[in-house]
């Protein structure tokens, strides 16, 4: 299959995964306890008031009818109205996109300078004490929470020795580098010992094939091997992880925004939910949702393009 | 075995440098309009006076929702709100309502109509002239709006009777009206919000205050700059405040102890914990605002029995609770209106801990079938009322009590407070004015209401008070009303918590109102 036409079909199978996220999205959202009105208006407004915003916000009408009204208006690319803002949810969730954009980005990079050294070097030797350093780091850093782990670095690296900001992300790419690695570091180490593994394991099995025994029996440099023929290849299947995980890296944002102040689409998320914002949880999820699909079919054409044997489908 | 080290070795050396590299721009980067504290403790105020100049940063709990003053009705929103507006009058530590953007005010014998000329001079800060149209518009906006309406209801009219003076008309004699008319919602704001609609209003405010809105970068930050048609002379004293967002108060404080930030709100306990090496910190005590209360509702069977909810009472540990949920900077009390309001009662007092007699009045009414289960919620937001709840469970178990307990966030727990389907609940609230006015209306209409309690009584007690044109017949009625509410024992009161400011050693000039909130057009820096 050409990837046109990989592209277009994978883009229109999407479409009703959307909607399947949208649907349980807005069911959950409405099912919780709690009151949109009550919570934007607060505990001190009137009977009156509330039930005029219910009237104003449709959230007198029944479920299917809002849910109906919803899609009508994602039809024309709107929203919704931030039941909290007052200002178009989409507007809103646009203007913070940036900063999660970049913190998730900037992690991906980090976890992929931190990976490929790790496997690398755990790999070098397998069985050795450097092997085992690493997988027994790649243990641990599996049961660190990210909260904690955010929390500490803000605290030690942070504060005490003042060597990187302690909040905010940022401007300009210089800024946002400096601002966002302690966060991006945060949410990165979150994957990077699952990386690790899974690179370790892909490169020790690539080693023994056929193809590297006679590249080395030809000749060739151990790094010329390493790198070309055994790390090109163990490479394929922790592209598709990483493309895979990038949903649990959208998720990871949501506190770690918060405990770094970022101002991104995670913290919106959060807080649409304390205060039962319908259109902002509903098109927060959306936007993520997209960008986790796009993702997805980007890491499966890299894939193809890292081993032509993958055919894609 | 060196080839196969060399390219680890090479990918690592590559990988540390990427990594100093970053560290290296992070040393260059970041500048803080405070020099670097050197040492100091928690102490009154410097008497260093502030020197004009400087921006200030300053951290919120949460971006705000809405900077139309009517509109207003998170801290977020109405910290930002005090320094870009402002009020007729303003309340002391006393409660009388000082005049402000008015310069008095005359009652007609009736007390139903008043009188009040306004300030000359005031500009807002596109350089307008206020006028007394602009004033009808904003009271108009805060009795119409949908969240203090109740405040204002007693007002009947609003009128300008010439440029500087406005007439208004109550109802019933209103002895609040003068506080209420310096509530936050009743910022003066220019008329028509000045051509504008109110959406885009709410996002580019324009007020009389020492501030200016300079830029609101959304999920980011909020600059105000200063208002150069400000009225105070040299007032003023910073260029620029710069409001950040950041819901962690761990977070806030480590921010403030980074130098990152200038000054942050706070609660005692965060303040124990996360500013205890950070001797150049300054911790301000803003008043006894805040009241941590245990309400229990006498809907439920359990609690139907006033021998019930006075073992519960005797049960409480309110010492443990204070030592623990505030580390030590509570007070106990009895009365709902907390020290900050007027007509609150110091000398009502919780009764004494007797856990001996609560088991006696527990046990009998065990023998008189009742169960002694409930469920005990509290909201998730709020790290006290944590901890209270399970000293409280303890209390109450040791008794014979069975506690469960349940954390909610804020919107599910008020839905089951709107349905009256909850047991008992730990939390806090605070007012927003120091007139009992609004704190008896907001008991009144969603705790009493809501719990079951008998508050017919006491709603007719609060409607004499807030009639009452007499200031020594209403502080009567209001003791009355104090007394009523502790000794119908479903509002329980635990303790009363001082609001916190915590800032840098050099930050000055900070002035609360009496419910709490900072104003700083005399804010600065000494060097």
């Amino acid at each position: 299959m050409t990837y046109a036409r990989f592209l277009v079909r994978r883009l229109l199978q999407a479409i009703p995964v959307l909607i399947g996220v949208t649907v349980v999205v807005f069911l959950m959202i409405h099912l919780v306890p709690g009151d949109p009105a009550r919570s934007a208006l607060g505990p001190r407004a009137t009977p009156q008031a509330i039930e005029q915003l219910h009237h104003q916000w449709g959230l007198d009408r029944s479920l299917p009818d809002q849910y109906r009204l919803f899609l009508e208006r994602l039809v024309t690319g709107d929203l919704g109205t931030s039941l909290r803002y007052g200002q178009s949810a989409g507007k809103i969730v646009f203007e913070r996109l940036p900063a999660t954009l970049w913190l998730v980005g900037y992690a991906l990079v980090l976890s992929c300078l931190l990976s490929v050294p790790l496997a690398l070097l755990a790999s070098s030797k397998p069985g050795g004490w450097r092997d085992r350093t690493v997988r027994v780091i790649s243990v641990a850093g599996l049961g660190i929470p990210n909260f904690w782990l955010g929390l500490i670095l803000l605290e030690y690296v942070a504060v005490e020795a003042q060597l990187l900001p302690a909040s905010g992300s940022g401007s300009g790419i210089a800024g946002h580098l400096e601002s966002l690695f302690l966060p991006a570091f945060t949410v990165a180490a979150g994957i990077v010992p699952l990386l690790v593994r899974s690179l370790r394991a892909e490169i020790l099995k690539v080693a023994d094939s056929d193809y590297v025994v006679t590249a080395r029996a030809k000749g060739l440099s151990e790094r010329r091997i390493r790198i070309r023929h055994v790390l090109r290849n163990a490479l394929a299947p922790s592209v598709t992880l990483l493309a895979v995980s990038i949903g649990f890296l959208f998720g990871t944002t949501v506190v770690v925004e918060s405990i770094f102040s970022v101002g991104g689409v995670g913290e919106l998320l959060l807080k649409g939910i304390y205060t039962r914002d319908f259109p902002i949880v509903q098109a927060v999820t959306l936007v993520l949702a997209i960008l986790v699909v796009l993702v997805n079919i980007v890491g499966d054409l890299v894939q193809g393009l890292l081993d032509p044997r993958v055919e894609l489908q | 075995m060196s080839n196969r080290l060399s390219v680890t070795v090479r990918g690592g050396v590559v990988f540390a440098f990427a990594i100093v590299a970053v560290v290296i721009a992070g040393c260059g980067g970041g500048s803080s309009s405070s020099s670097a504290p050197t040492g100091g403790s928690s102490s009154p105020d410097s008497t260093e006076a502030a020197k004009p100049g400087g921006v200030l940063k300053f951290a919120l709990e949460g971006e705000p929702t809405t900077l139309n003053p009517s509109q207003v009705i998170e801290n977020p929103s109405a910290i930002v709100g005090f320094q870009i507006g402002e009020t007729l009058f303003e309340v002391n530590d006393k409660g009388e309502a000082e005049p402000n953007l008015a310069t008095g005010s005359e009652v007609s014998k009736d007390g139903l109509t008043w009188t009040i000329p306004l300030r000359k001079g005031v500009k807002f800060s596109t350089g307008e002239p206020m006028t007394a149209d602009d004033v009808v518009f904003s009271i108009e906006q805060a009795r119409t709006g949908p969240y203090f309406a109740s405040l204002y209801e007693q007002i009947e009219t609003v009128k300008a009777v010439s440029p500087s003076t406005v007439e208004i008309k109550t109802s019933v004699p209103s002895p609040a009206l003068l506080p209420v008319l310096g509530l936050y919602a009743a910022d003066i704001v220019p008329a028509n919000y000045g051509g504008v609609s109110e959406k885009e209003f709410a996002l580019n405010p324009i007020g009389t205050g020492p501030f200016a809105l300079k830029s609101w970068k959304h999920g980011q930050g909020i600059d105000l700059v200063k208002n150069t048609h400000y009225w105070k002379p040299n007032l003023p004293l910073l260029d620029e405040v710069q409001f950040t967002f950041t819901a962690d108060e761990n977070a806030r404080l480590a921010q403030l102890r980074g130098g990152d930030i200038d000054a942050t709100r706070a609660t005692p306990l965060t303040v124990k914990s996360g500013l205890s090496q950070a001797p150049s910190v300054q911790v301000d005590e803003t008043g006894y605002t805040n009241v941590d209360y245990f309400l229990i509702a006498p809907n439920l069977p359990l609690f139907k029995d006033p021998s019930i909810r006075e073992a519960v009472n005797l049960a409480v540990d309110r010492d443990g609770i204070i030592k623990a949920a505030t580390a030590d900077k509570g007070e106990p009390g009895a009365s709902y209106l907390p020290p900050a309001v007027t007509y609150h009662d110091p000398n009502l007092q919780p009764p004494e801990r007797d856990v001996e007699k609560a088991k006696e009045l527990v046990a009998a009414a065990v023998k008189k079938g009742v169960d002694p289960s409930f469920t005990l919620n509290s909201y998730s937001f709020d790290s006290p009322s944590g901890i209270s709840t399970q000293i409280i469970q303890q209390n109450l178990e040791e008794v014979g009590f069975n506690v469960t307990l349940e954390r909610l966030d804020e919107a599910a727990l008020t839905s089951k407070f709107e349905s009256s389907d909850f047991e008992a609940v730990v939390g806090p609230y605070y007012p927003v004015l120091t007139d009992p006015t609004e704190l008896t209306a907001f008991y009144l209409t969603f705790y009493a209401e809501h719990s079951g309690a008998d508050y017919k009584p006491q709603e007719k007690l609060a409607n004499e008070a807030s009639v009452e044109m007499d200031p020594t017949k209403r502080g009567q009625l209001y003791t009355e009303l104090q007394e009523m509410i502790a000794d119908e024992e479903s509002l329980q009161i635990l303790d009363y918590q001082p609001g916190i400011m915590a800032r840098q050693e050099n930050v000055v000039g900070f002035e609360y109102d009496p419910v709490g909130f900072v104003h700083l057009d005399r804010a600065g820096f000494t060097e």
